[in-house]
């Protein structure tokens, strides 16, 4: 679902704002005047070592670490710590073995919490995960995501991402703005590859991962715990999707994960409301309405049409009669005209997260059964894009996260007094 | 889960191997030493018997031994011995298999009695805590995470030591609590359960109280009173088969009489107590009980859960159950089981686990403060949770009526109350009372938010409901462009979400700008002049300061104060943020230029003009610059401070025409010698159309200062109240509640010498009130300022007027009266004392032509009390002569009597002394009617004081009736216009204040005051 690489661009949320040259220059002058300081990059799955090795020589040369020292982590069976130059250090962990089939979320997490533990050895005054495919290793997104740690106070920086309008839609219509609604988070990536952590963010985040709780790894949601500052660092590249997930594995991974994390942090997210800032410009994903006319939606209504046939006593136990009649309006919707409202889709995610955490039924069978309203989603984001010239992707779904910023109470209201009488 | 277990340290049973071998070994043989023996029953004799329907001693005659054994429970019950340091020690082996199997905490049993000492009750010694702490330390040395919790049947101050310093029981029963529920439901009032709550002491932070509505043996009845017993007996014990020991053995359900909402009260009350809320088996299924079985076998029945054989207890023979399941039709297992309810909703165990769930998110409820609110309706526990990060408000009906209750939550001003269950937003809180209905049995649980986190957010960065401009201060796409956005989307959302916007229970119709100018070109602030229609009524006018905020000073403002925000803007590059210009200095400062230049500056359709005062200059000072600060007491209007020399009122809601305030303060600043107010430094108007100016801004020097006067008084009256509370003057010689005062009676010198300074204080703001008065009434050309005679037809009109309105207030008086409710009874006599009065006392206002008769009206303060003076270097400053805010421009200029003002005064006296009565017998009601005349004494001496000094200064004048006899009557005329003024207001705001203006009017209704 992504694509690759383009030119880096700063973007910073939360912590600061304005002007990005600025910010970079004053970004640098803060960190030159740092003293030495322990930085800890881990790359979370099998990479190329020599590609690894000429890649580290190139950070030791560049002199941009801003005279922090950069222990790197890599999936291997090295024992010894190399030492690459007088700034940086390779060492080498073994690559946890993930249980047969699992997810390349799963494994990713497993990669991650073995990179904690090391870091925390490391003592390290910042950790930075980074994607195997090393685009991100590079020394200015590196300081892009450790600077803030080291200099500005954040406990937690996200990477954003380039991508097209259509890219990462489970993250963008589930992961994202529940994340947001729930934590007061605005992360656009929530799972995001490559991410930074303060010491005390990192090492919560250690123990997230011995909890059992999810088998991936949310470090928003744990810096939210710690009530971290939250920082988002736009890299402007993009990894190679996933190879060979299905969308329904994909769906029943991520938001079964999202959705025990709801039940783990209940006391946290019911505490928390709607975060007030400033909106962000729109820069990275572009007007939309030439690539949706290549997408067919006939093949997702027709799925939809199908879970409203086939899935409705399943729905029936998990939506309220309100949602259900509106589903079933819009299956009567003529595919061009197919749309489904926000506040629909909301109520959807939050009642499924409901009977996740009530056991309405098989967890397995329940997420199985949001795949048709997902793909119903899809379809109607899409013809949206189709029917809008000036449609831009980021502008909408900065919509829909405000509609789960909106339909939190709904959410609260259900979670506490989960009574079937309700409309 | 995790699993606790019952260790029996106390006793062992008779059968034991330990007893049985004790009884044959030889006295002080080791194993005669387990227990305790002796050769009389005559030992210990102080130590009371606890099952009192079985056992007569504590002492049982053993014919193996030869010897008497102890016991403090049944006879088969042998005591260990624990000044043998072997038991201690076999103890502590027994604990570590348990611990060692996995157990993670531990019930110790009946622990106060581990220890007997002649001569004591054998209870709570010291030689027991040594016991308990030894064996927490084995605890505590050999494992983690584990736990005691302590049995012990004592008053909480005796539970206390059980938990010693952290290093004895992380958790102790509250035993006293469970039966003063019972008490507090049965009887409808709250204060069983405060009572025992004030005589819980504070345990140490890592402890924690287990409380509970009923667990296995008894309701126990032995921490209450003789009386509190025999209460309960009768109340919850009808048939003697449920008594037992001291005690009742009931289940929680049958004692309720099986209600639902009993028992759903009575858990809510058990989930939201600061303790770990403990639940018996069966309970959360409403399990009932069977009082023909022996002992406490009636609660222990088998547990219910489903409607198969045996209730799915056990898959033995009926018969041979060691307790028979319950089968009647009401409790039986058919009808009451877990399977069952599990399939119900609406079944109690899923009320029981949604409140369990509930519970479980905040952790403020097991480990927050507790505070009780004192509600007048004692039928209403109230009482605030409180911990750093949550704030819960519960309020509980004890009755089985629905009832009113009104809170004090001035405390949490701005909150909004968030019903817990259902998330449901109730009115925000204000300082003004609030008001909640509880159905019968009802409850809420509040969680008090801060205001709704929708201030201040953003629209849409889609461009549908966000404000795009060209540049930084773009005001032209504001108010012009965009203008729809702010008009139909922004305001509304904004303005009934500040303090100042005074028609919050209004409903906004629509909100148009109807002028709006930067106040310099290029400036980051703009005015907006606003158009507030409602759908009912006058529209209003309102002014909006703006400004566009971009970057750090964006978020600082968003993160500080995000009711500021109006929404967000769009600029190339940037985004930002459109706010209130108030919370930023820039504004402040802008306004201040505005005002010492002077002139005019254009805005689209009318213009502002700054004027100065002639004496500005010299209130500014020479500082550079005067850093503006923004007053925290945000009322209907915003002050600003320039550093410590001035401050600036601005108007919210503008009037067009003279502003009063304005109009006095610049008179008397600028064309009289009289300095007692805050000093006149200018102002901004605003003129459109050629229409009268409104006042926008006014600049006043800023007087430094103690306080205002009426927090003063009360400070003063504090200490007054506290010297009477001590005093020994003979309550006899005290003035009965409807004899008039005699001012040479003992009491009355008593009181004024009691009353100390604030006398002297009295007699200075006598005076200054005249001159005031005598100020205002200097002879001038100026229109609006020129005292005038009182005419005849004046007097005349204003008499109607008087009556009419007091006509009015009595009508309002007999309608309330149902309403005012049996909890004010003393305010309902009082009410329907006036009532009756009605005729005589609205005959009074017929004195007012002979009595005004001569008498002067001239421009006066309006709406004079003590909170609009200020306390300054021992002498008083008055303020804000905008007159009463309710009143029309043209009844506030009006010129009226300086009796007004004096009338106002004195009443403002007259609620200082009950205020302050109020608050000081707050804790203490019962000292109320003690104090109560001595608050008559202290308001009739400051009034005579008062009353003495202004008409000193006022003599020679012609402003009052010179004549004794019509200045009486002309004062008792407006107090008793005040005082009804006051009655409506109290009947519509405040109804637990509505003595203080009853008793003043019946005061009047009896003769005069000075």
């Amino acid at each position: 679902m992504s694509k690759i690489d383009t030119e880096p661009v700063v973007r910073e949320r939360e912590l600061v704002g304005g002007n990005g040259e600025e910010l970079e220059a004053q970004h640098s002058a803060r960190a030159a005047a740092q003293p030495a300081s322990a930085l800890f990059a881990g790359i979370s799955g099998a990479v190329d070592a020599e590609q690894l090795r000429a890649r580290a020589a190139t950070l030791e040369g560049s002199g941009m670490l801003g005279g922090a020292h950069l222990t790197l982590a890599y999936p291997g069976a090295d024992t010894e710590r190399v030492t690459i130059g007088p700034g940086v250090d390779l060492l080498s962990y073994p690559l946890p073995s993930g249980e047969g089939g699992a997810s390349p979320w799963v494994q990713t997490a497993a990669a991650e919490g073995a990179l904690l533990a090391l870091s925390a050895e490391s003592q390290a005054q910042a950790t930075v995960v980074l994607h195997p495919d090393l685009a991100a290793l590079s020394p200015s997104m590196l300081m892009q995501l450790a600077r803030p740690i080291l200099t500005e106070g954040a406990g937690l920086v996200m990477a954003g991402y380039t991508q097209g309008p259509f890219d990462s839609l489970v993250t963008h219509s589930i992961l994202a703005p529940l994340t947001r609604a729930l934590y007061g988070k605005r992360v656009r990536y929530p799972l995001a590859p490559d991410f930074a952590l303060a010491p005390r963010v990192a090492a919560r985040l250690a123990m997230s991962a011995h909890s059992g709780v999810s088998p991936v790894l949310w470090p928003t949601t744990v810096a939210a715990g710690l009530d971290a500052v939250v920082v988002e660092a736009e890299l402007g590249l993009q990894h190679p999707a996933p190879p060979g997930v299905d969308l329904s594995a994909a769906i029943t991974q991520l938001a079964g994960s999202a959705f025990a994390e709801m039940e783990a942090h209940a006391p946290l997210w019911q505490r928390i409301r709607p975060a007030v800032q400033a909106p962000t410009p729109l820069t990275s994903r572009g007007p939309a309405a030439t690539e949706a006319h290549s997408i067919d939606t006939g093949p997702m209504i027709n799925s939809f049409l199908l879970g409203s046939r086939s899935l409705q006593d399943v729905w029936g136990m998990v939506l309220p009669p309100v949602s259900l009649l509106d589903l079933k309006r819009l299956a009567l919707l003529a595919p061009d005209k197919f749309r489904m409202p926000d506040e629909l889709w909301v109520r959807i995610i939050y009642d499924f997260a409901l009977s996740y955490r009530l056991r309405t039924i098989n967890r397995t069978h329940l997420l199985g059964a949001l795949t048709p309203l997902y793909l119903g989603w899809v379809a109607s984001f899409v013809n949206e894009a189709k029917a809008d010239p000036a449609f831009i992707a980021e502008a909408r779904t900065e919509r829909l996260a405000r509609a789960f910023e909106d339909g939190k109470p709904y959410l609260v209201r259900r979670w506490r007094w989960p009574d079937r009488f309700n409309p | 889960m995790q699993v606790m277990v019952e260790l029996v340290i106390n006793h062992t049973s008779d059968q034991h191997p330990w007893f049985q071998a004790a009884r044959s070994a030889p006295p002080g043989s080791p194993e005669r030493e387990m227990y305790v023996w002796s050769d009389t029953d005559a030992l210990y004799k102080d130590a009371r018997i606890i099952f009192t329907d079985t056992e007569k001693s504590n002492w049982t005659w053993d014919p193996v031994a030869n010897a008497y054994y102890w016991h403090r429970f049944f006879s088969h019950q042998p005591d260990l011995n624990f000044d043998n340091p072997r038991v201690v020690q076999e103890v502590i082996d027994i604990m570590r298999f348990w611990l060692d199997m996995g157990v993670d905490g531990l019930r110790m049993d009946a622990i106060p009695y581990l220890i007997e000492r002649d001569g004591t009750n054998c209870e709570n010694l010291p030689e027991t805590h040594a016991a308990i702490k030894a064996i927490r330390k084995a605890i505590d040395d050999g494992y983690e995470g584990r736990l005691i919790l302590a049995e012990a049947n004592q008053w909480p101050e005796d539970v206390r030591p059980y938990f010693g310093d952290g290093d004895e029981c992380h958790m102790a029963f509250h035993f006293p609590l469970m039966p003063r529920i019972y008490m507090a439901l049965r009887q409808e009032d709250r204060l069983p359960i405060t009572d025992i709550m004030a005589q819980t002491p504070d345990i140490p932070e890592s402890c924690q109280w287990g409380i509970f509505l009923r667990n296995h043996d008894e309701l126990t009845l032995e921490m209450v009173s003789d009386e509190e017993r025999d209460y309960m007996y009768l109340a919850y014990s009808a048939d003697p088969r449920m008594r037992i020991n001291i005690g009742i053995r009931r289940r929680l359900a049958p004692l309720l009489d099986n209600n639902r909402r009993r028992i759903e009260l009575l858990n809510s009350l058990l989930f939201s107590f600061p303790g770990t809320p403990i639940l018996y088996y069966g309970d959360e299924i409403g399990m009932g009980d069977n009082i023909y079985l022996g002992d406490r076998n009636g609660v222990r029945t088998p547990m219910q859960w489903s409607g198969d054989r045996n209730a799915g207890f056990s898959r033995a023979v009926p018969a041979k159950l060691f307790s028979p399941v319950i089968m009647d039709p009401v409790w039986g297992y058919e009808a009451i089981n877990v399977e069952a309810q599990q399939s119900d909703p609406s079944s109690l165990l899923s009320w029981m686990r949604n409140m369990i769930s509930l519970r479980k998110l905040f952790q403020v409820f097991g480990r927050g403060t507790l505070r009780f609110l004192h509600p007048e309706n004692r039928k209403v526990l109230a009482y605030v949770r409180e911990d750093e990060q949550s704030t819960i408000l519960c309020v509980a009906n004890l009755s089985r009526f629905a009832q009113p209750v009104t809170l004090d939550l001035a405390e949490f001003e701005g909150m909004t109350p968030v019903e817990m269950l259902g998330y449901v937003e109730f009115p925000a809180i204000t300082k003004a009372p609030y008001h909640v209905t509880l159905t019968s049995y009802g409850f809420f649980w509040l969680e008090l938010q801060p205001a709704p986190a929708r201030n201040g957010r953003e629209e849409a960065p889609d461009g549908a409901a966000q404000l795009s401009l060209r540049h930084d201060h773009d005001w032209e796409s504001v108010f012009a462009a965009s203008g729809r956005v702010l008009e139909e989307r922004l305001l509304p959302d904004y303005l009934p979400r500040q303090r100042w916007f005074g028609a919050k229970s209004r409903t906004i119709a629509s909100t148009v700008v109807t002028d709006w100018g930067p106040l310099s070109p290029g400036s980051s602030i703009a005015l907006a002049v606003l158009e507030i229609q409602y759908t009912e009524g006058e529209p209003d006018v309102y002014l909006l300061p703006l400004t566009l905020l971009f970057g750090e000073a964006a978020t600082a403002l968003r993160d500080s104060s995000p009711t500021a925000v109006l929404g967000s803007v769009l600029a190339p590059g940037k985004s930002g943020l459109l706010a209130d210009a108030m919370y930023t200095e820039e504004a402040g400062t802008a306004l201040l230029e505005v005002i010492a230049h002077g002139g005019e500056l254009p805005m689209r359709k009318g213009a502002l003009r700054g004027t100065p005062s002639s004496i500005f200059a010299g209130l500014r000072g020479e500082a550079a610059t005067l850093p503006p600060r923004r007053s925290s007491a945000e009322q209907s209007n915003t002050s600003l401070f320039f550093g410590d020399r001035l401050i600036m009122k601005l108007f919210r809601r503008i009037q067009f025409g003279p502003n009063p305030d304005v109009e006095i303060g610049r008179y008397l600043t600028e064309t009289s010698d009289y300095r007692n107010i805050a000093p006149f430094g200018g102002s901004i108007d605003y003129t459109v159309n050629g229409e009268e100016p409104a006042t926008l801004a006014m600049l006043q020097g800023l007087v430094a200062n103690e306080g205002d006067g009426w927090q003063w008084t009360l400070e003063e009256l504090d200490r007054y109240y506290e010297g009477a509370r001590a005093s020994q003057f003979p309550p006899a010689q005290l003035p009965k509640a409807d004899a008039p005062i005699v001012s040479a009676s003992p009491a009355m010198v008593h009181a004024r010498d009691a009353a100390g300074i604030y006398l002297d204080a009295a007699c200075t703001l006598g005076r200054r009130t005249a001159e005031m008065h005598l100020a205002l009434a200097q002879p001038t050309d100026n229109a609006a300022f020129g005292p005038e005679p009182m005419s005849v037809d004046d007097l005349r009109m204003l008499e109607k007027g008087l009556v009419a309105h007091g006509s009015h207030a009595f009508d309002v008086l007999r309608s309330s009266l149902a309403r005012l409710g049996d909890a004010t009874e003393n305010t309902v006599e009082l009410a329907g004392l006036v009532l009756s009065r009605r005729r005589a006392i609205l005959n009074k206002f017929s004195a007012l032509p002979s009595a005004g008769a001569g008498a002067l009206r001239t421009r006066v303060h309006g709406d004079y009390h003590l909170g609009q003076t200020l306390r300054a270097k021992g002498d008083f400053v008055l303020l804000d002569f905008e007159g009463e805010p309710a009143r029309s421009l043209a009844e506030r200029r009006a010129k009226q009597s300086p009796m007004k003002d004096v009338a106002g005064m004195l009443r403002s006296f007259s609620y200082a002394a009950y205020a302050a009565l109020a608050r000081s017998t707050q804790r203490r009601p019962q000292d109320y009617d003690q104090l109560e005349p001595w608050a008559r004494l202290w308001e009739a001496a400051v009034a005579g004081e008062f009353l003495d000094s202004y008409r000193r200064t006022t003599a020679g004048s012609s402003i009052v009736p010179a004549n004794q006899a019509d200045f009486s009557q002309l004062l008792d005329v407006y107090l008793l216009d005040k005082a009804l003024y006051e009655l409506v207001y109290e009947l519509n705001n405040r109804p637990a204040w509505l003595r203080i203006p009853l008793g003043g009017i019946l005061q009047l209704s009896r003769g005069p005051v000075a």
